[in-house]
């Protein structure tokens, strides 16, 4: 990484509780943290602890009940419908731990579709698939349908998916959970190669996965509803 | 061209379930279908009716008639003092090769100026009907219909007698003129045996003239205007018709539920694509947006098929509605189908509008498909519900609304059809709530009697109420439509039958036929009543004369009667004056039915004008008696004082009362007899036969409405069928597993079975207590208030069968409906329903 990191997503005091009334439980409570342009950060802590309530508020398909994240100038907790949705299909890409590639629509379609919603000419979007069919080692593959590919290829598709449109910010939520070792290494590398391109987007992963968290620039972590933005020391998160 | 993957993410997955979206498109066609087959034939049979008034009523503006037709020398009188343009008329019904046509008798060399269809002076065939005896024109359709051609002789039949004319010509065909004989008037008195009389003078007068002539008539004679007399005989089917349009509106409703559940399928279906898909970056709009637009593809391929399907439809039920106006109101409506563009369009309009409003929540649900939940599958079925009782409490307040309208007194018969609406739709709201606590309910008993898999067919239906209600809501609808139907018919034949009974206290009817014209019945030759009461056995005699009389409010009929000793018990009065019956003898009042009063907002106590020969009489109205004879209405007055007024003492019928202990059949031979010696046309009924009679009109009256009842249930098999249809794809996953778990192909079938059976049973028991509550308001309100007449309602033990059938008919539809997707499921392999994502 070079030059002086600019910050690419600010997040301050964000809270989110679920259930009503007695069963009311706080899940996130005080999520304050940062994430610069083009950096990887991992976001770790135990299963229950709130990381996909937190990307999902990120990625604006949940929403906080307090605190600020603000993203390119925006305030991402403060944005309405249909601009949320807007500001996701331009800014922000997603990779499931379960895929959800759409099972009617071919491996080549799959990864046009987001630049369709973004109205690009369609020559275009054929020469950005194949590159990224390219860089997914799935060259031969674009007319296939999902349920003809292996685990590990949909979630190839499924990150070339999320980076087809170039977004600023990629979220994936245990983006290997589902794969073994060896598929894991071949999708994080292609998630994480994404960032040797200029415009580098950031990339925020929620995992267990000690091996994802290695291929950070750093990590957060969620305990109990909270993440303190001290910038810490890698190793020493990692000792946790 | 650019494929839009949106568009096609979407619709892919539709295109599997292809029969579901091939069957809300037949829910569509059937709707539509329904509708524009009923508007058609009631379009047309209307146009046609009016088209027959017209052409006999021509271009006059007025029109003379009299308190018992014309003295013929009044039109000579009128040329006499300058009124040039009138031309007399007489008319009478006879009927030809076994059909009705109108008798016209005509002055030709008058008739230019009034009836447009008529041929030109000069033209063949005037000169035909002019040089020959009896000879008579008739309208090229016709003639071809009934393969009469030019210059034949034809058998016609004037009351009961059998005459020949010569076809002398036809009148060349879209001129008008179908359904009418049109002869010279002198022939056409000598046919109908009117010699010297004329039925009316049609005028064209202009304000000087319309006084002059007021100074010129006699005091039995009243200048009357015609359109309004046609406006209000064209008014008399309308409450029949109404009857009609709201069924085939009820046979839209459950398109509209069809197409609902089906919209709500599809996007349960693709809940997860739909949430991935607003992950992408899809918005809310264009997600509504792409299933709306689906839903109306569909809607508008099922419309167009609706309206082929209609117009093939209409072609019967065009026969039915004119046979059922025929017999109501003996007119002759020449059965021709018109498909005006207007009606097509507005069908059209109808099952597009339609399918958006039944489109719109489910379209709304997949806007909002929340992206986060793309794996939870129980949630909306959670939230469908906890909306239940919202639903419920929403459909409560319609049938409290039902319930207002319902009770206002004097409302119309729209606010009628409204109510009835409401109480539809109120009901089917808090269906689906209705069925989670009748399966509380049933839980114990399914459990005793099916062991676990009664209670499991049971939890299935309740868990699956997202997806079966609206299904389970359109079969309810439709049964109750049956029952409701059904009892209201059943009600109809008891309130008919019973006051056949107590209206026909005689054991014998003897009567002349009368069709050839109401103005001046044929009579009964003199003497002959005298005859009949003199013979042995005969305890008493009673004389009528039906005539029709006008008005102040136009043409009415009336019966003059001379009452004998058990006459008086056959009324039945729904209000009347102390001192009735001697008001009557005297004169001075007269009894007018139930519908009469309806139709001119008369109570007893008020007072009506008749034409009489001296000129107009007031009566009061003694009382309103039950009559379900004619839906028009009819007055009574005693025969002694209209033998006096209208100089008329004919009589044309007799009711004859057997004393005790005497062979009737006997009896009845000798009063035949007596009477094939006065005259053969002499009609002997007796009351059983006049009660058969009755009734099989009363059937052939509602035909239509048992042809519409099954279509609206034919449509909600439909909407059982898509419904058990989807919920099977819905299961196919856990059916797998039961099927992997070592169920066998039966089982999973019985169960299936067992499933379905619930879905109707449920739904025949909702029907029962919608049904009722739907015969009371067609029978306390809705038929009230369109013909005036009352109904007595059968309480459900007296009709136990239309109940029973009822629910036989839910169970079987649903059973039927799930037997293909019981199959499907038994045979689908495991391993592959368990691969499918
Ligand atoms: N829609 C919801 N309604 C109620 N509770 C929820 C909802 N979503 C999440 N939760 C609760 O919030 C808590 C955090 O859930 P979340 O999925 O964010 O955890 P996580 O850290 O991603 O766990 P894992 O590592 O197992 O994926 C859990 O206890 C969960 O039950
Ligand atoms: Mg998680």
């Amino acid at each position: 990484m070079s030059g002086t990191p600019k910050i690419l997503l600010q997040a301050r005091g964000v809270a989110r509780a679920f259930g009503e009334g007695a069963r009311r439980r706080a899940v996130l409570e005080q999520a304050d943290f940062h994430i610069c342009r083009g950096e990887h950060v991992a976001l770790l802590g135990r299963s229950g602890s709130g990381k996909s309530t937190l990307l999902n508020i990120i990625a604006g398909i949940d929403r906080a009940e307090s605190g600020v994240i603000t993203m390119n100038d925006t305030d991402l907790a403060r944005l309405r419908e249909p601009a949320r949705t807007l500001f996701r299909r331009e800014h922000i890409g997603f990779v499931y731990q379960f895929f959800n590639l759409l099972p009617t629509l071919s491996v080549f379609d799959n990864i046009a579709l987001p630049l369709q919603l973004l109205r690009m000419p369609e020559k275009e979007i054929a020469r950005r698939v194949a590159e990224l069919l390219n860089a997914a080692g799935l060259d031969a593959r674009g007319g296939d349908y999902p349920d003809q590919l292996s685990g590990g290829e949909q979630q190839r598709v499924a990150i070339a998916r999320a980076l087809a449109h170039r977004p600023a910010l990629v979220l994936a939520d245990e983006p290997t959970g589902n794969l073994d070792a060896a598929a894991g290494r071949r999708a994080l590398k292609l998630l994480v190669g994404a960032r040797d391109t200029k415009d580098a987007p950031g990339l925020l992963t929620a995992t267990h996965s000690r091996e994802v968290a290695r291929a950070a620039d750093r990590v957060i972590v969620l305990d109990g509803g909270r993440i303190s933005d001290g910038g810490g020391d890698k190793q020493e998160q990692l000792a946790w | 061209m650019v494929k839009d993957r949106l568009a096609l993410a979407l619709a892919r997955r539709l295109a599997r379930h292809r029969w579901q979206a091939a069957l809300s498109a037949l829910g569509v066609a059937l709707g539509v279908g329904v509708v524009v087959a009923v508007d058609l034939a009631n379009h047309s049979a209307r146009q046609s009716f009016e088209v027959s008034l017209r052409q006999i009523a021509g271009n006059a503006t007025h029109r003379v008639i009299g308190a018992r037709g014309l003295d013929e020398r009044l039109y000579a009188q009128l040329q006499r003092n300058g009124i040039r343009r009138a031309a007399p008329v007489v008319e009478g019904g006879v009927r030809l090769r076994g059909e009705f046509f109108q008798l016209l008798g005509i002055e030709p060399l008058a008739e230019s100026a009034f009836r447009g269809w008529a041929p030109p002076l000069n033209s063949s065939a005037i000169v035909g009907l002019l040089g020959g005896e009896d000879a008579v024109l008739m309208s090229a359709r016709d003639a071809q219909r009934l393969g009469i051609s030019a210059g034949e002789d034809a058998r016609i039949k004037v009351a009961g007698a059998e005459k020949i004319v010569r076809i002398a010509g036809v009148i060349k065909s879209g001129a008008g003129g179908d359904g009418l004989l049109l002869a010279d008037i002198a022939a056409a008195q000598r046919l109908l045996n009117r010699f010297g009389e004329l039925d009316r003078i049609d005028l064209i007068l202009n304000a000087s003239e319309v006084a002059r002539i007021k100074e010129l008539l006699p005091a039995d004679a009243r200048l009357v205007v015609p359109q309004a007399r046609n406006r209000a005989r064209a008014a008399l089917g309308k409450p029949f018709q109404t009857n009609l349009a709201a069924m085939s509106l009820l046979a839209l409703l459950v398109g509209g539920f069809i197409i609902h559940n089906a919209a709500r399928f599809s996007v349960l279906q693709r809940r997860e694509l739909l949430g991935c898909l607003r992950m992408l970056g899809a918005t809310h709009a264009q997600l509504f947006a792409r299933v709306m637009f689906e839903a109306l593809a569909l809607g508008l391929v099922g419309a167009l098929a609706g309206l082929l399907a209609g117009a093939w439809l209409a072609r019967m039920l065009l026969h039915l509605v004119a046979r059922t106006i025929r017999d109501l109101y003996f007119a002759a409506p020449a059965g021709e189908l018109q498909l005006p563009p207007e009606l097509l369009a507005k069908g059209l309009a109808l099952g597009l509008a339609l399918t958006l409003l039944a489109a719109l929540l489910p379209a709304l649900e997949a806007a909002r498909a929340p992206p986060q939940a793309v794996a939870r599958r129980s949630l909306p079925e959670l939230r469908a519900r906890r909306e239940l009782p919202k639903w419920a409490l929403a459909g409560g307040v319609a049938m409290l609304a039902a319930a207002a309208l319902a009770a206002v007194p004097g409302g119309g018969v729209l606010s009628g059809y409204i109510a009835l609406f409401f109480l539809l739709v109120g009901f089917c709201l808090a269906a689906p709530l209705l069925a989670l606590l009748l399966a509380r309910v049933c839980a114990p008993l399914f459990g005793a009697l099916f062991g676990f898999r009664g209670r499991f067919a049971l939890r299935g239906v309740g868990a699956g109420l997202s997806r079966t209600g609206p299904a389970l809501a359109a079969l309810t609808l439709a049964v109750a439509a049956t029952i409701g139907i059904g009892v209201m018919v059943e009600s109809f034949r008891a309130s008919v039958s019973g006051w056949l009974t107590q209206a026909l206290p005689g054991d014998l009817y003897i009567s002349i036929p009368a069709n050839s014209s109401r103005r001046a019945a044929t009579a009964l030759p003199p003497g002959f009543a005298g005859d009949v009461r003199a013979l042995p056995g005969v305890a008493a005699i009673s004389s009528g004369r039906s005539v029709e009389v006008e008005t102040a409010a136009g043409p009415a009929a009336l019966h003059a009667i001379s009452f004998a000793p058990k006459s008086y018990a056959s009324f039945h009065f729904t209000e009347k004056l102390p001192d009735l019956w001697r008001g009557v003898e005297r004169g001075e009042m007269t009894i007018i039915s139930e519908p009469y009063a309806f139709h001119r907002g008369l109570r007893a106590g008020d007072e009506v004008s008749l034409l009489a020969a001296g000129g107009a009489r007031a009566f009061t109205v003694g009382g309103i008696f039950r009559d379900y004879g004619s839906e028009r209405g009819a007055l009574i007055v005693a025969r002694d004082p209209y033998a006096r007024w209208w100089g008329d003492d004919a009589v044309s019928t007799l009711g004859v009362y057997f004393s005790d202990g005497n062979d009737a059949e006997n009896l009845t031979a000798q009063i035949k007899s007596v009477a094939a010696a006065y005259d053969a046309r002499i009609r002997v009924t007796s009351n059983r036969e006049i009660r058969g009679y009755t009734l099989r009109v009363f059937e052939r009256t509602f035909a239509i409405t048992r042809v519409l009842r099954w279509l609206v249930v034919a449509a909600a098999v439909l909407g059982i069928f898509s419904a058990l249809l989807a919920l099977q794809f819905e299961r196919a996953r856990e059916n797998a597993v039961l099927r992997a778990c070592g169920c066998t192909r039966g089982e999973v079938f019985a169960l299936g079975a067992l499933q379905t059976g619930v879905v109707g049973l449920f739904a025949g028991l909702l029907a029962l207590p919608l049904g009722w509550l739907c015969a009371q308001l067609l029978i306390r309100v809705i038929n009230p208030r369109s013909f005036g007449w009352t109904l007595a309602s059968l309480p459900p033990v007296s009709t136990p069968s239309v109940y029973l059938e009822a629910l036989a008919l839910a169970l079987f539809a649903a059973l039927l409906a799930g037997l293909y997707p019981g199959w499907r499921t038994a045979r689908a392999s495991p391993a592959a329903a368990l691969r499918e994502e």
